[in-house]
């Protein structure tokens, strides 16, 4: 099970390294929106919650483009119907796509998170952990939803704009947990338990919710 | 059999509205502050209560479709999910007129106005997923499985907002309700009018989709029949 779910994660995780463009793309869209709320905000220096606000707003719409992105590569040569020949429980090649596409929204997140400091003039977090935290589980979280609607959107005619229509009112207790870790790690406030707790559920359903569904959802 | 039943039903609704809407307007007393501007909250509480319902069916009868594969579950699922987001949608439209003055405010993040519009969000996500599907047997399943994540995400929703903020009045705390027993009254006749209107809706709608249901699989048996003939 493990060393399936490794194999495909690194399948994903090397084609995607080959083609960078991709990856390299999404930062490069998340630097724009950047640059263009620096613009909106006319130059002046965002307050905390504006900032996580701001920031969110940002790493969601580069982790919408970037999901819907790599997973074109099984549909562009129904190389789906291949995958699922692999002699693994089924709900291996969720995980293992999980894991890849982890690793992608990861990548964007951290690469994208400190154009903030230097475009938008946002002070260094008075502390590290919850922001730290919060992209991860930013990351982990809207992996773990964004992967399984992928597939759930599979066979729909208007998945472009269908995928982020059904990912983000499923991910508002995400959201809504990550940003205010965000907005603490600013601030500095200290009553983040329920945050954490938040998120920490949130992880959980959706970590386990596919495990239960996955099967039924690609049987057809 | 099956005609009778809708008859029965469609006749106990109406009675049943047509009561709460005496109720509403006649018997129950006008509130102290607001006037009969609260009488809107017996529709907006009864419209609440019937979408939560709808939604908890679209839930249970996906489980259902997922476990019989029967498609008479199906059919009820996209009736109680279409039915659900109109009750909603009355509910996003009674509460802003209702706080506008009372509240001062058309919108504000309280925990249940902000479930209640993600709600709303992922329903209608739900019925735009199943009208993008061609395949029947694919969107079936999709659906099914799209109703059960949505109605699990609403709890965590509802917890996560509450924690955020809360500004909304509670008519029921502590197990006793904050009300004229008159005003109570009208609200459960109410309460169980809308729930009523919301089975017959449901029952015609899923009806309806068992009809196209049945055409569709006639469509097909005349081409297969037509495919035959040629040589």
């Amino acid at each position: 099970m493990w060393t399936a779910i490794w194999i495909i994660a690194r399948k994903d995780i090397i084609l995607e390294y080959r083609r960078r463009w991709l990856l390299a793309s999404a930062v490069l869209f998340g630097f724009l929106f950047v640059v263009v709320l620096g613009i909106a905000y006319n130059g002046k220096p965002l307050p905390p919650d504006a900032a996580a606000g701001a920031l969110w707003t940002v790493l969601l719409f580069s982790c919408v483009t970037i999901l819907l992105r790599t997973s074109s590569f099984e549909e562009e040569r129904k190389a789906w119907y291949a995958l699922f020949t692999a002699p693994v429980d089924r709900s291996a090649i969720f995980y293992g796509k999980l894991l890849a596409n982890t690793a992608f929204l990861f990548l964007v997140e951290f690469a994208v998170t400190p154009s903030f400091w230097i475009i938008l003039g946002v002070p260094a977090p008075a502390a590290w952990p919850p922001l730290l935290i919060g992209l991860t589980a930013g990351a982990v979280g809207l992996a773990e939803v964004g992967t399984f609607l992928l597939f759930l959107t599979s066979m729909s005619e208007g998945r472009e704009i269908l995928f982020p229509v059904s990912l983000i009112p499923l991910a508002i207790p995400l959201l809504l947990a990550v940003i205010r870790l965000t907005a603490g790690a600013w601030t500095g406030a200290d009553d983040l338990f329920v945050w954490y707790a938040v998120t920490g559920g949130y992880l959980m359903v959706f970590g386990l919710l596919p495990w239960l569904l996955f099967e039924l959802l690609v049987e057809v | 059999m099956r005609g009778k039943g809708l008859t029965f039903l469609a006749a106990v609704t109406f009675v049943a509205v047509l009561a709460g809407l005496y109720m509403t307007f006649v018997y129950a007393p006008p509130e102290r502050f607001m006037g009969d501007l609260q009488r809107l909250m017996y529709f907006h509480i009864a419209s609440a209560w019937a979408a939560m319902l709808a939604f908890f069916v679209v839930f249970a009868t996906g489980i259902g479709y997922l476990v019989t594969r029967r498609t008479a579950f199906d059919h009820v699922a996209v009736a109680s999910a279409e039915v659900g987001v109109f009750f909603t949608t009355l509910v996003l439209i009674t509460g802003p007129i209702w706080a506008r003055p009372v509240w001062n405010t058309w919108w504000t993040w309280d925990p249940r106005l902000t479930t209640t519009l993600i709600l709303w969000f992922i329903y209608i996500a739900y019925l735009l997923l199943r009208s993008s599907i061609a395949d029947d047997a694919r969107r079936r399943v999709v659906a099914s499985i799209f109703g059960i994540i949505g109605f699990a995400d609403v709890p965590i929703v509802h917890f996560s907002v509450t924690w955020w903020r809360s500004i909304h009045p509670n008519l029921f705390s502590g197990g006793s309700i904050n009300m004229d027993p008159a005003m109570t009254r009208a609200l459960m006749v109410n309460g169980i009018a809308f729930v009523l209107l919301y089975a017959l809706l449901t029952w015609l709608r899923a009806r309806l989709e068992a009809v196209r249901d049945e055409a569709a699989a006639l469509r097909h048996r005349v081409y297969d029949m037509a495919d035959g003939d040629r040589p």
